[in-house]
């Protein structure tokens, strides 16, 4: 693994008096797609919502490309990219305008070639690109997000749940703009219900339940370098049987 | 990222949603309409006191022309008095719909001439008008509430507060900028029309200043109240209806409270008996001896006490004595009344400290000159002209002058403001 871009040690996150991450450890370096897989309530959203500094751990750490998300949030924010469940733009602008606004926020000048440049990467089709992006599907929408993500040329990537309610080929498109992006070395921390997707680009896989990470699995490489992904049944075994216990 | 550049962004941002845009503009158009409509008002109020001043002097010539004696010119000749409107009196009709501010009025007893109109229905005061100071009142508050309420609430509901805060370095300052734009625009849009149509009715830099500074803080108090609701936890509809019920409390509840508060307090008077008081002492004056009028006359005005006395049945200085007595009954019930006025009008400037919208009403109607003060001020022009005309034809009544036409060139003139 080289120089990991995320790096969770020791975490534990409280939230209303209750203990919702316990002794979170995991790091993701650049390249590399780490899935966090659990069921409801196993703490997924709230160990992005730490690292991006929206909740403060009560104990532990976590550190983006060597800043901490407690202490340094200005540079943690300037090294992420993060994008939500619902992958909501503003409805009432069109997919440049949202790129425009949400690079703006970010403090970078938009260059109208780049984002034309942006857009094709993530084959957004030309004719919705001017169209307010109320009538956009989810697969739309994420599109302009990992657009901007490319944009924002971050060297992390957080994900909430990004292919829920996706359709199979909108998946696949995702998945190939997942490793698009592991081939410029940006390191992204993926959270997902879907087993079956998040074995399929991940290179490792933590099995996340009660806010603690019980298990990991990691992808392995074939004599010429390819992926051999992790074996779904191995998790779906270690998922069962934990909920057994 | 410096606060302007956040303002310059949210501006473009908010500058792109057309409901917004639709909210600031309908907000514009109804102060528009507002000012339109209160300088119609106020025009009328002008004309009519144009073609009536006019008129009244050409009847007093005449009447003073026909006249044969002092008492009959002062019995029949009518003189106008007024309250002007302020150059900013379009903005805030205020006790211009309630008290006169135009009265005809004679050398007679004075209380009946003011208080006449007293019982007039005043079906104004009920309605209310649909003046600017009315728009930033009572509708400026909610047009707030309409643009903020969900300004946070609808963001997490959309799961783009992560984003959000994920993307911008500084997340506060993002909805810092989107907060002061909209209610810039809230602002703009109430004092664009102020200033463009202001200035063109005339209505001073200085009074327009003053009302900026009126709409300014009522914008700013209702945004805090807003913002204080919308960064809360609750969903976007919950801010709403609270913030609605926040309105309807400090517009409605609290004044309607405050009423009744001041209404038990400071019961006030009945002008109508103040009217009534005079007229039963004036006519009342018929049927006594004449010396049980002029004796207290001349004690209260020793000035006239050498006049000759009066032999005949009918003699005008003991008219104008009985009216001048029928002023002087009733004049406790009428200081009890203008004080109970003063009272319940400081009373409600109390109220005013727990209800912004009643606040903000009674000082646009100040800056504007249609408060009650400025009607109580009026009121009291009116009696100083009235001692004039007394003034004036007393010595020509109890000197008993032989008639002149001359004698009543010298006749006061009402000064307006």
């Amino acid at each position: 693994m080289t120089t990991p871009s995320i790096v969770v040690k020791g975490l534990h996150v409280t939230r209303q008096g209750q203990e919702v991450l316990s002794d979170l450890n995991f790091q993701v370096a650049a390249g590399e797609v780490f899935a966090l897989l659990g069921g409801n309530g196993a703490g997924k959203s709230t160990t992005l919502l730490t690292c991006i500094g929206m909740l403060k751990p009560s104990a532990g750490s976590v550190t983006i490309c060597g800043h901490s998300a407690a202490d340094e949030p200005e540079a943690v924010r300037r090294s992420l990219a993060y994008l939500s469940e619902t992958a909501s733009l503003y409805e009432h602008l069109s997919a440049r305008e949202n790129l425009r606004y949400f690079l703006e926020l970010a403090g970078t000048k938009p260059d109208p070639v780049a984002i034309e440049q942006a857009l094709d990467t993530v084959s957004l089709q030309a004719d919705a690109r001017d169209r307010r992006s109320a009538g956009f599907s989810k697969g739309m929408r994420q599109k302009v997000a990992i657009a901007l993500a490319l944009l924002r040329k971050t060297p992390v990537l957080l994900l909430d749940e990004p292919t829920s309610g996706l359709d199979p080929v909108a998946v696949e498109e995702f998945n190939r703009l997942l490793i698009t992006l592991c081939q410029r070395d940006v390191a992204i921390l993926m959270v997902t219900h879907d087993l079956f997707g998040a074995c399929e680009v991940s290179s490792r896989i933590g099995l996340l339940r009660d806010g603690h990470l019980v298990n990991q699995f990691e992808a392995s490489r074939d004599v010429n370098g390819k992926l051999i992904h992790v074996d779904v049944n191995e998790v779906k075994r270690s998922f069962a049987g934990r909920e057994a216990a | 990222m410096s606060l302007i550049r956040n303002i310059q962004r949210e501006a473009r941002f908010v500058g792109a949603n057309r409901t917004t845009l639709a909210a600031c503009l309908a907000l514009a158009i109804m102060c528009l309409l507002a000012i339109v409509l209160g300088q119609a008002e106020i025009s009328r109020q002008n004309d009519t006191l144009e073609r009536t001043l006019s008129q009244s002097r050409v009847e007093l010539g005449e009447v003073f022309d026909a006249a044969t004696d002092y008492g009959g010119a002062a019995y029949s000749g009518f003189s106008l008095t007024y309250n002007a409107p302020a150059e900013a009196a379009f903005l805030a009709i205020g006790q211009r719909d309630l008290s006169p501010w135009m009265l005809r009025i004679r050398a007679l007893a004075l209380e009946g001439q003011i208080h006449e109109s007293d019982n007039f229905n005043p079906e104004l005061s009920l309605a209310g008008r649909f003046d600017y100071a009315f728009v930033i009142a009572f509708v400026l508050p909610l047009f707030i509430i309409v643009l903020l309420y969900d300004v946070y609430a609808a963001e997490r509901d959309a799961g783009r507060v992560a984003m959000l805060t994920a993307t911008a370095a500084r997340p506060g300052r993002v909805w810092l900028a989107r907060v002061l734009v909209l209610a810039s625009g809230a602002a703009l849009a109430c004092l664009l029309p102020l200033w463009l149509l202001g200035l063109v009715f005339g209505a001073g830099a200085g009074n327009l200043l003053s009302v900026t500074a009126v709409v300014l803080a009522n914008v700013v108090f209702w945004t805090l109240v807003t913002c204080a609701l919308a960064f809360g936890r609750w969903a976007a509809s919950v801010n709403a209806a609270v913030l609605t019920g926040i309105w309807l409390v400090l517009a409605l509840l609290v004044p309607l409270a405050g009423k009744i508060m001041i209404d038990r307090t400071v019961p006030g008077v009945d002008g109508a008996r103040i009217s009534l008081l005079q007229r039963e002492t004036v006519n009342g004056a018929w049927d006594l001896p004449k010396a049980a009028t002029m004796e207290p006359f001349y004690a209260s005005h020793p000035e006239w006490a050498h006049s000759a006395p009066i032999d005949e049945p009918f003699h005008w200085k003991w008219y104008y004595a009985f009216q001048q007595m029928g002023d002087e009954a009733a004049e406790p019930l009428s200081r009890a009344y203008r004080e109970a006025i003063r009272e319940r009008d400081a009373l409600t400037g109390q109220v005013a400290w727990l209800s912004p919208p009643v606040a903000v009403l009674r000082a646009i109607q100040n800056i504007a000159e249609t408060d009650m003060a400025s009607a109580l001020e009026y009121e009291m022009r009116i009696r100083d002209y009235h001692a004039q005309i007394r003034h004036f034809f007393y010595p020509l009544l109890f000197e008993e002058v032989p008639f002149e036409r001359k004698n009543l060139e010298g006749f006061p003139v009402f000064s307006a403001r």
